[in-house]
């Protein structure tokens, strides 16, 4: 028993909640239901926000989510890759935006592009397994080219395939420049330099080809918002207990989690260990719940995405400290507008999550100035969202990416002779 | 000859390395860069060693090389603020050596290389 508990502490519990996710597919729906819903998923332009439980089915969701989580657990495996920080980041938010956006057709050609710039460099695949693993928050752009560009299907296959073969080749590049526009104050770096290059191909296509971009408007299905609920209480319940089984007084060790600042590389199963990074995977779990319940938002496809997303960087970044002040900065924001116009979209109720995309300006800066950084993140999104056409998943982290780079220098001129106490 | 990428990566290494003594209030530290046979040495010699950085250094840098380090994140080495940053030379080095004499501590980071023509 004790081996068993061994083999899924080493993959931080990812086959079991491989398991759950494929095993409620089935509780929920029947197999033809799901291969309908799954096809419709595959066929959708996938554009933010497409929310997959609307388009195909929670079943067909699910089980969009968990084969392709499986197909990434595989090929860590195939590349003899251990789960570090930042990869257990990549795995929870690839199954998150698997909700919303990601399928196995639009994914592939962009992981096909970063092999090929592997190669061309003469490094392994592996090396480059934090883009790979985060680069396919722009495959939109795939799906959008296929089936909502309107162009003959020979013409859109090769188009979306090439692009996005272009586009994971240039990641790697983009990405290790954008990751000092912010100076590691933003846990969504590849969403910013996805952002860059979506806001290119928006230009392009609005302007050359005359699309209108958003005319798919954003769909969304609130149905399941109970199930979706329990299940991530399941999730969260299953990391705490995992990280307790190992060491009852795990919570000892929470303060070298909870002491950094948690900007970009903080990788906290290296740090701090798999015991009390599971911890706080699930404690960070819990806040995002009792977060969204707080202020009334219910789940869908995209605040599922959110929820997963927080779990995954919480060994990678977030924590408590730094993520409470960041979401309370986002949810006055959220309560101005909900008061003053009497409605808030779905693009707001996720920023209050993704918006620990700037966690690390908190636990750097103090309660404060993370209130700020949180409150100017939310302003700023839906602008970000129009410059980036819907193609980057990761608009927050786009928005995150100018956050920092306007926010931190100010605040670190504010605090410049600070640097001694975080070394202490 | 050694390639460009690799080049950058060590010097910022030595940048982390730099910024990390002098904020401790270290003035007189010599850093002396080795290559050959595609392995890199990087030796760092303090004549007036605080033994209890020394242990936070060892700390800190000892422990396994993450190679996807090599292509993510190594560009923030060299602007420290915070005790993470000597984590993430670990992630770029394979092995760490400290002699420690009455005169000098001498430490040595040994990377292998992975940039190649």
């Amino acid at each position: 028993m004790y081996n068993i508990y061994q083999f899924f502490k080493k993959r931080m519990m990812m086959p079991i909640i491989f398991i759950v996710l494929f095993s409620m597919a089935f509780i929920f729906d029947d197999i033809e239901t799901i291969y309908n819903g799954y096809l419709n998923i595959l066929q959708s332009p996938s554009v933010l926000i497409s929310d997959y439980i609307q388009i195909g089915g929670l079943g067909a969701t699910l089980f969009n989510v968990a084969t392709i989580m499986l197909i990434n657990i595989f090929m860590l495996a195939y590349l003899k890759l251990k789960i570090t920080g930042p990869i257990f980041a990549g795995l929870l938010t690839i199954a998150g935006f698997s909700f919303f956006g990601k399928n196995i057709f639009n994914t592939i050609p962009i992981y096909l592009g970063i092999y090929l710039h592997a190669k061309q460099q003469k490094l392994e695949f592996k090396s480059f397994i934090i883009v790979v693993l985060f680069s396919t928050g722009i495959s939109p752009i795939v799906s959008f080219l296929i089936f909502g560009s309107e162009w003959p299907l020979y013409i859109g296959i090769p188009a979306g395939i090439l692009v996005g073969i272009f586009t994971g080749y240039i990641l790697p590049v983009l990405s290790a420049h954008t990751i000092r526009f912010h100076k590691g104050y933003n846990l969504y770096n590849i969403g910013f330099a996805m952002g860059i290059l979506s806001m290119l191909y928006a230009a392009i296509l609005t302007n050359l080809f005359n699309f209108d971009l958003f005319r798919f408007g954003s769909v969304t299905s609130e149905a399941y918002h109970t199930e979706l609920f329990l299940l991530t209480i399941i999730m969260s319940v299953i990391f705490i207990i995992s990280g307790f089984i190992n060491d009852i007084k795990v919570y000892k060790k929470y303060p070298l989690i909870l002491n950094t600042s948690g900007r970009l590389v903080s990788d906290y199963i290296r740090d701090a260990g798999r015991d009390i990074t599971m911890v706080n995977v699930g404690v960070m779990g819990f806040i995002s719940l009792i977060t969204i319940t707080l202020i009334g938002i219910q789940i869908n496809g995209a605040v599922m995405g959110g929820i997963l997303t927080v779990m995954g960087f919480a060994a990678f970044g977030k924590h408590p400290k730094n993520s409470i002040p960041v979401m309370i900065g986002a949810i006055i924001w959220y309560v101005i507008v909900r008061e003053t116009t009497g409605q808030v979209g779905v693009g707001l109720a996720i920023a209050v999550l993704f918006v620990t995309a700037v966690a690390p300006i908190a636990g750097r800066h103090g309660i404060i100035f993370g209130i700020i950084a949180g409150f100017v993140h939310v302003m700023l999104t839906p602008f970000t969202y129009v410059f980036q056409g819907g193609f980057d998943l990761y608009n927050n982290g786009f928005a995150a990416g100018f956050v920092a780079a306007i926010l931190v220098p100010i605040f670190e001129f504010l605090h410049k002779d600070k640097i001694g106490e975080d070394l202490s | 000859m050694i390639k460009k990428q690799e080049i950058k990566i060590i010097t910022n290494i030595l940048q982390e390395i730099s910024l990390f003594l002098m904020i401790h209030g270290y003035k007189h530290y010599h850093l002396e860069v080795k290559n050959d046979n595609g392995t890199t040495q990087i030796i760092i010699r303090i004549t007036t060693p605080k033994h209890d950085l020394i242990d936070r250094m060892k700390e800190k840098i000892t422990g396994d090389r993450e190679i996807e380090i090599e292509t993510y994140g190594w560009e923030l080495l060299g602007d420290i603020d915070s005790r993470g940053e000597l984590l993430m030379v670990g992630s770029l080095i394979d092995d760490m050596n400290v002699d420690e004499s009455s005169e000098e501590t001498k430490i040595t980071l040994i990377r292998k290389n992975i940039y190649k023509d």
